[in-house]
């Protein structure tokens, strides 16, 4: 009947009211108006008709949260297809139903209207929609040719620390098929030095443990971690073993809300970390408290250790830490009589400019106690991000491929190029010579085993000179996949790297910092990204256990899996063949085949969904799943899991079980310079061991058998070695010493333990010796009285891109402060909450006064999730309109030290020299 | 043609025009229109209040509109600035943050609901939320052309009685308060026309549908 009626209303008989008066008046323009319905650019068809069922379907999903690394199951609830809300799944073996303020606004964040829901461009100041396709040629093509002038050296690519494993390690693939060893991650900001601390010393860089093992211990020494902050959850562990009658020990420069917990308290100064834990050494074999049997049998280097700690009396200690000596010889004594003990850290430990050296501290204390390989015992670094430990497995990073294999080394290519080539999943192939001539060649080596810049001094390859860095060129264009910027120090370098770039990619669920920062009109182009609730894939948890996330709901709006992004974007560059991938799981299946020195081989896709079917028949007391179809698996197969019958391995380094119940040891292939091999000098306990065969060439074995040789003979393909408390000549202080931070506020101290000498790291020159004498020549110390750390807030994560805009967690944390003690607010004339200025060499933030005894008189501190405002002013007009933060501040990183750390640049966030004063 | 069927087709029309106003950014022969003046204003007597301004507006955007080019540009800016993003939309057009105050709220899926049970949804390509302006005046507009193509009066009645539950229950909760955060905050001019007339014409039609149901 519809095509009978061409002609327009006001042919029609008028006879009534209203309708005859005003639909005649609108006929015209009614008329034209549906022409302009099929005129549509980016909608093909809006509204179809559906057989749908007749009542809306309620689906739940178990999937596990997306901020912090605990690894805590949820069940997210849709409705007729809406994220509505989050029910606790009593039966997830680690959280067992409970959640922090954050991991309860999940729904919040995929739900949050300040999502970016498509593509966009800045062209002229002005924010532009575009095609999926648009944008994905304009940001190949410019690939490409930045690629073709200045090489592929001259592209930066960072982040993606949210991301599932599979697609942090098609990140890593991305980077090889491109060229360029310049990809980074967050994990050089958080844990790096933990990675490079832990493997030189044991043989793996990650927690000795599980969350669900730290139930085992009798004393928790907390050491620059606040979980009660930082990881809610993971203190809900603590404190089962508490009402099990275990002590709680928190050293740190902050009286934190973990320290209310303690047992003792003991407050250190900044940056004398080393020297606190070599005290506690000292007194340990000054009693003969330490394990002389372990030490024996399990670690080589002993003698030398003693050697060094005998100058780090409690008394000399006492001078550094500004510790009494009697509190350190406490300290000793209650991590010694309760054993196993562990030692828990987080930033505390990492950030700093001898980071990778206190981690090392850290896991002498463990094995001198003998606690290293014991349940409840051990090295817990707790890690920030869902997937950081992923993210960290498969290397997005500039110095390793996906496993830790090595860049420098042509073997790790040879390896790739044979798993690229081989996986059943993608139909690419490609030789080593093929992938080779994807680099480039500078100096008439080949950038290929050359490491790459680093997420913290990246944009040095922008704004130095050419001539004063390792690479053909500058960088030209950086792509920024999930990066919080704020949490980087020198924000104002930066900023102005990020004008200086032909072009910069974001790739977020929220517009973030990268693209505001930036002061300038035209080469942004933002890429909307799912958020985890929205994609599947695994995870790895702080405790190494992989988890399987079911999609909540499908992603919202334009935005797109960063699956699916990369798929699409190395189509357009033109090695789609190696992504051609049909699902998430292939993925995976790839990672199993090539992914061996940590042991993913037993974490195939179907056997982590039995997992997460089952997860109710994992005793949370251990972890391991008593009967049914996962009988004596351990949860999360945590890695290594050498093959598809093994358990995983919950407590690294443990030689009281067999290796098919969990049990493992020190790596062994590696050699002292002195040509020694480092095998453990007595066979594991009866039972465990079977025949001596210390070491396996497993690492690039396709079939998989040598793993299943080593296990059938009862000892883990990594061999049994022994932990190396002295390392290789290399490295410039093979036992950790103390150093002071580069900022020091005492120069006499400088005096006797200065920092390293200046060195090439990364493509960059770093300043260490340089800087620290800078800072003392400039006065800093006098001029800057107060020590500046910062840290986390629970309420907020990361560089707060999602928590600063979710309307709850602003609600609870609205403001950034500077927390300051009494005496000093009282000196300076500040109240609680005044406005105040915190300067430092760098620059100065505007941010509360936060009047509080959890500081001393020298100390400040300020929560690092901030960003929006610079130096005092408000940048909330430089994002797009209406996607500024909800919550905006001052970011601390504007005034952090220039300190990097000696092993993977880790920035020094958690020791400046600054002064406060009312605004 | 019957009475019933030329107001239905009017109605039908105007609502496409609107909601295409909202889908996305405009389209270029629109820009064009504008430009040439080809953009009909109606006889403003028989009109709201509302209407009459946004027209009156409108009319003077045109007499005003010089470059397609132009126009079409500040056109897709204000598009963009005001409804898209990124971020949060200057106006957000949605009914659960007007509603609800959080997007994918309760109104969502109350819409969701009167849909499946007039037998549709979004087609897979649309990657809005149902409870965008768009979609909703979008159903209006199908509801017509149901009404439209019915064979019996019955399924006509049917169609307006969604019509007016739906105009009730969702458009009139939430839309003239979105028109005036529209009026309020765009620059170019051209969507303060449009709101004023969606507001007017809501209204407008409110009545219309009364009338229509009590002629059956």
């Amino acid at each position: 009947m519809a095509t009978k009626l061409e002609s327009t209303f006001s042919d029609v008989k008028m006879t009534r009211r209203t309708f005859a008066k005003t639909t005649a008046a609108l006929g015209a323009v009614a008329a034209l108006g549906s022409g302009y319905a099929s005129a549509t650019k980016f909608t093909d068809k809006i509204i179809e008709e559906v057989t749908a069922s007749p009542s809306p379907t309620t689906k739940r999903t178990k999937s596990f949260c997306s901020f912090c690394s605990v690894g805590c199951g949820y069940i997210g609830v849709t409705e007729d297809g809406v994220f509505t809300k989050m029910e606790p799944w009593t039966d997830a073996p680690t959280n067992r139903g409970g959640m922090c303020s954050k991991g309860a606004a999940l729904a919040n964040v995929t739900n949050s209207p300040r999502r970016l829901k498509y593509p966009m461009e800045k062209v002229g100041g002005k924010w532009k929609r575009i095609t999926w396709d648009e944008a994905l040629t304009k940001i190949s093509s410019k690939l490409n040719s930045t690629r073709d002038t200045y090489g592929p050296d001259s592209v930066f690519f960072c982040g993606l620390v949210h991301g599932s494993n599979e697609e942090c390690y098609m990140f890593r693939k991305f980077g090889m098929l491109f060229g360029t060893n310049n990809i980074d991650h967050q994990a050089r900001l958080c844990h790096s030095t933990t990675v490079a601390g832990l493997l030189n010393t044991f043989g793996h860089g990650a927690m000795t443990g599980t969350p669900i093992s730290l139930q085992h211990s009798k004393c928790h020494f907390f050491f620059g971690s606040n979980a009660a902050e930082a990881h809610p959850v993971l203190m809900q562990k603590i404190f089962e073993a508490k009402d099990r009658g275990a002590k709680i020990v928190v050293a740190d420069p902050r009286f934190t809300r973990t320290a209310a917990k303690a047992d003792l308290y003991v407050r250190f100064r900044p940056g004398s970390d080393i020297a606190f834990i070599l005290g506690l050494i000292n007194v340990i074999i000054e009693n003969g408290w330490q394990d002389q049997e372990y030490i024996d049998n399990r670690t080589y280097g002993f003698e030398y250790v003693k050697e060094v700690v005998k100058d780090y009396t409690p008394e000399v200690v006492e001078g550094i830490t500004w510790v009494p000596a009697a509190q350190i010889r406490e300290v000793a004594r209650i991590i010694s009589e309760n054993r196993p003990s562990n030692i828990l850290w987080s930033m505390g430990v990492t950030q700093h400019s001898v980071g990778t050296q206190i981690v090392r501290a850290c896991a002498l204390l463990q094995c001198i106690l003998g606690n290293q390989g014991k349940w409840g015992g051990g090295c817990m670094p707790v890690r920030g991000h869902c997937n950081v430990q992923g993210a960290t497995d498969m290397c997005v990073l500039s110095h390793f491929l996906p496993g830790y294999y090595g860049v420098t080394s042509e073997g790790s290519w040879n390896w790739y190029a044979q798993c690229f080539s081989d996986t059943p999943s993608t139909s690419g192939k490609i030789t080593f010579d093929e992938l080779k001539a994807r680099f480039a060649t500078y100096n008439g080596e080949s950038m290929m085993t050359k490491i790459g810049f680093t997420v913290s001094r990246w944009y040095e390859g922008v704004l130095k000179p050419e001539a004063e860095i390792d690479q053909p060129h500058n960088i030209k264009v950086a792509v920024l996949w999930g990066m919080g910027m704020s949490s980087i120090t020198e924000m104002i370098k930066q900023k102005e790297a990020m004008e200086k770039l032909d072009m910069i990619v974001v790739v977020d669920p929220f517009p973030s910092v990268a693209a505001a920062l930036a002061d300038r009109a035209d080469g942004i182009i933002v890429l909307p990204a799912a958020t985890r609730q929205e994609g599947g894939g695994s995870l790895s948890t702080t405790g190494r256990e992989i988890l399987w996330r079911d999609v909540v709901v499908p992603p919202l709006y334009e935005s797109k899996t960063d699956m699916w992004i990369f798929q699409e974007l190395a189509k357009k560059l033109g090695f789609g063949a190696h992504f051609d991938y049909k699902n998430i799981e292939d993925v995976t299946r790839e990672i199993n085949l090539a992914v061996r020195p940590i042991g993913w081989q037993g974490q195939t896709p179907e056997r982590l969904k039995k997992q997460k079917e089952n997860a109710h028949t994992f005793d949370p007391w251990d972890g391991r799943a008593k009967g049914g179809p996962c009988n004596g698996e351990y949860w999360g197969l945590p890695w290594p899991c050498w093959t598809t019958d093994h358990p995983g391995t919950p407590v690294l380094y443990c030689d009281e079980a067999p290796v098919m119940e969990g049990g493992h040891d020190f790596r062994a292939n590696r050699k002292t310079d002195e040509g020694e091999e480092i095998v453990r000098g007595n066979l594991p306990p009866a039972g465990t061991g079977g025949t001596i065969h210390w070491t396996y060439n497993y690492a690039k074995d396709p079939t998989g058998e040598v793993n299943k040789q080593a296990v059938a003979e009862g000892n883990p393909p990594t061999g049994r070695g022994r932990a190396m408390l002295r390392v290789q000549a290399k490295w410039t202080d093979r036992v950790p010493k103390h150093r002071e931070p580069i900022e020091s506020p005492e120069p006499d101290l400088v005096a006797k333990y200065p920092t390293y000498e200046d060195k090439r790291l990364y493509r960059v020159m770093t300043e260490f010796k340089t800087e620290q004498d800078r800072s003392i020549a400039e006065g800093r110390h006098t001029k800057y009285p107060i020590i500046l750390s910062s840290g986390r807030q629970v309420e907020h994560h990361g560089a707060g891109a999602q928590t600063r805009n979710s309307e709850y967690l602003v609600e609870i944390q609205p403001e950034m402060y500077v927390e300051i003690n009494p005496k000093l607010a009282n000196d300076i004339g500040v109240k609680h909450w005044d406005m105040v200025w915190v300067e430092s060499a760098r620059g100065r933030c505007k941010v509360r006064a936060y009047v509080t005894e959890r500081v001393n008189e020298k100390t400040a501190f300020m929560p690092y999730h901030w960003a929006g405002v610079f130096q005092g002013e408000d940048y909330g007009d430089r994002y797009p309109d209406g996607a500024k933060d909800l919550a905006r501040g001052d970011s601390v990183n504007i005034i952090a030290s220039p300190g990097y750390d000696e092993q993977t640049q880790m920035q020094e966030t958690k020791v400046a020299l600054c002064k406060v004063y009312k605004a | 043609m019957t009475e019933i069927e030329g107001c239905l087709q009017t109605r039908k029309n105007f609502y496409a025009f609107l909601y295409r106003m909202y889908l996305e950014e405009p389209p270029r022969k629109l820009a064009e229109d504008l430009v040439n003046k080809k953009v009909p204003i109606p006889d403003l007597k028989s009109l709201n209040d509302d209407m009459i301004e946004g027209f009156k507006m409108l009319k003077k955007f045109m007499e005003t509109s010089k470059d397609v080019e132009d126009v079409h540009e500040k056109l897709t800016d204000e598009y963009t600035r005001i409804f898209l993003g990124p971020g949060v939309p200057m106006v957000p057009p949605y009914e659960s943050m007007y509603i609800d105050d959080v997007m994918m709220g309760k109104s969502l899926l109350d819409v969701k609901k009167v849909y499946r049970k007039a037998g549709i949804g979004k087609s897979r390509d649309y990657p809005e939320p149902e409870d965008h302006i768009a979609f909703e005046l979008k159903f209006m507009h199908w509801l017509c052309e149901e009404g439209l193509n019915a064979g019996d009066d019955g399924r006509v009645k049917e169609c307006l009685t969604l019509q007016k539950t739906f105009m009730n229950e969702h458009l009139m909760r939430w839309v003239p308060k979105f028109c005036d955060d529209v009026y309020g905050n765009e620059r170019s001019d051209f969507y303060k026309c449009i709101a004023k007339v969606t507001k007017g014409f809501l209204l407008l039609d409110s009545e219309l549908i009364d009338e229509l149901l009590e002629d059956l």
